[in-house]
């Protein structure tokens, strides 16, 4: 592992591969760089591969103070500087992770290769920022075994993928943070990148599960029309968390579609 | 019982006197008029209560299309001409609570004390993008996929982890909605606005709204825009909140409507 300060927080991240075009795998809300453990080796002997843990996440800084999609963006823009991952950027992202290679997009238009989006959320209805508020507030009040009914319990049904992958997750999700992970859900309802889809230039794929139970495939079908010449694909043996419970089918897209 | 009224057989059911004054019910999308059965037992002493299935819901014909919100209003006008109930108080909740306020602002010789609960009562552009992605759903994969994510959104996580018999109670209403209903009052939903008329409304107004359900701000101020309406916010509550907190919702009615 490897720690940077950059914009203002200690983050920990893997800088894997030699070679390539810059890969960046952005991880879901509740996950950590873990989520990516059997898909990020593969990818590295093709790309330069980062991945990190988002800041209140994994083994990066537990910060305590809310923080925005913007400051998100600015960690990965600082981190990518200190530890000299040359643009442009191929983001692969989980969910909620996908309004932060949105809004890199928006403001650095050159500097995205290409963009993967695995069962996308990219923006939250403002009407929903009090129910998410109040999910944030009672993870802190209760802590994430508390939680889980209202979170893992609904999005990841133990039978998808292999169950050491689900046990594993479950194993770090349990970890969390969950002032931290509170933190993660209050900037999620504060957030919405909807406006870009139409505005998105680069290759573009959305992945959806057919077992996604938090974001069901058709409305990620749906979402997909709206980027100008995006690619759908659907994962048979998926849900909401495609890294952990369909990685080789996922690898395998991603082989297929990142430009090299 | 079932009556012929605006085209459609509309489900309804009516419990305590005849010569008691008329207090109509009105349900949220994906649920029934059952919601409304501890409502019903309490009230039934003092009111007429008519508990009806909005169109597409419950044993309410579910035609296929898009309803229009203006029919649904039609629907609550047209089942009260075929009982011949010539004025009565008139409550919803979420769905019937926009029914409630368009009916207030369109049809006010018909009606006395009007209970708005938990509605916004008008559609945004990120709500109705929203809805039109749940349609995507409902079209392609049935309601099954739109369950667990209804009962999430609507229920405050206290509530979801002890999950109540009334919690089970809610997701098989969900789990029995017609296609075709869900998809027609969703796209009732996606495009209605009964808000920006609110300072027009001739009649006592109650709004009334689960102090953890997403649309708080929005009610507060259409009850600010109002002169002379009521705001009750019910503590714990969530989006269906008088099943959050039966007794206090029935007494903020109460109170409301025998109030001088």
């Amino acid at each position: 592992m490897s720690f940077i300060d950059a914009n203002g927080v200690s983050l920990n991240y893997e800088l894997a591969g030699t070679r390539g075009r810059s890969v960046v795998l952005l991880h879901e809300l509740g996950g950590t760089l873990h989520s990516w453990d059997a898909v990020a080796p593969r990818l590295a002997t093709r790309f330069r591969v980062l991945r990190y843990d988002q800041r209140g996440a994994g083994l990066s800084e537990k910060v305590r103070r809310d923080f925005s999609n913007e400051d998100l963006v600015e960690d990965f823009a600082a981190l990518t500087g200190a530890a000299g991952l040359d643009p442009p950027y191929h983001f692969v992202t989980v969910a909620a992770a996908a309004t932060q290679a949105l809004r890199f997009l928006e403001k650095y238009p050159d500097r995205v290769g290409a963009l993967v989006l695995c069962n996308p959320a990219p923006g939250v209805d403002p009407s929903r920022a009090a129910a998410l508020d109040e999910r944030a507030a009672f993870a802190a009040r209760e802590g994430m075994r508390a939680s889980l009914p209202t979170t893992l319990a609904l999005s990841y049904p133990p039978h998808l993928g292999e169950r050491a992958a689900y046990e594993a997750y479950l194993g770090r999700y349990l970890a969390n943070d969950p002032v931290a992970f509170g933190l993660a859900f209050r900037c999620l309802a504060r957030t919405n990148m909807l406006h870009m889809l139409p505005q998105i230039r680069c290759p573009a794929m959305v992945v959806a599960g057919r077992h996604d139970t938090v974001r069901a495939y058709a409305g990620t079908a749906e979402l997909a029309k709206k980027i100008p010449g995006a690619r759908f694909e659907l994962l048979e043996d998926a849900g909401h968390f495609m890294p952990t419970q369909a990685p080789q089918a996922l690898v395998a897209l991603l082989e297929d579609f990142l430009p090299n | 019982m079932k009556i012929k009224a605006n085209g459609i057989t509309i489900n309804c059911q009516v419990d305590g006197s005849d010569n008691a004054p008329c207090l109509v019910f009105s349900n949220s999308l994906a649920t029934t008029f059952a919601m409304w059965d501890e409502q019903a037992e309490a009230l039934k002493d003092s009111y007429r209560v008519l508990r009806y299935d909005q169109r597409g819901h419950g044993a309410t014909d579910a035609p296929a299309g898009r309803y229009a919100f203006d029919t649904l209003l039609a629907d609550a006008l047209g089942l009260l001409d075929a009982l011949s109930i010539k004025k009565a108080h008139f409550a919803g909740l979420s769905m019937g609570g926009a029914t409630a306020l368009g009916l207030a602002e369109r049809h006010p010789d018909r009606f006395d004390r009007i209970i708005v609960c938990d509605s916004p009562c008008q559609s945004t552009p990120q709500s109705s993008q929203q809805w039109e992605e749940r349609i995507a759903i409902a079209h392609q994969q049935g309601i099954e996929p739109l369950v667990e994510p209804t009962v999430a959104r609507w229920f405050p996580p206290e509530v979801i982890a002890r999950n109540p018999p009334y919690v089970d109670k809610v997701r098989a209403m969900v789990r029995n909605t017609p296609v075709n209903g869900f998809i027609g009052c969703a796209a009732a939903l996606a495009d209605h606005d009964y808000a920006s008329a609110v300072a027009s409304v001739k009649r006592p107004v109650l709004f009334l709204v689960g102090e953890k359900d997403a649309p708080v701000p929005a009610m507060r101020k259409l009850n600010e825009k109002l002169p002379g309406s009521r705001y009750v916010e019910l503590p714990g509550a969530g989006h269906i909140s008088n099943m959050d907190r039966p007794a206090e919702f029935t007494k903020a009615i109460r109170d409301f409507l025998s109030a001088g």
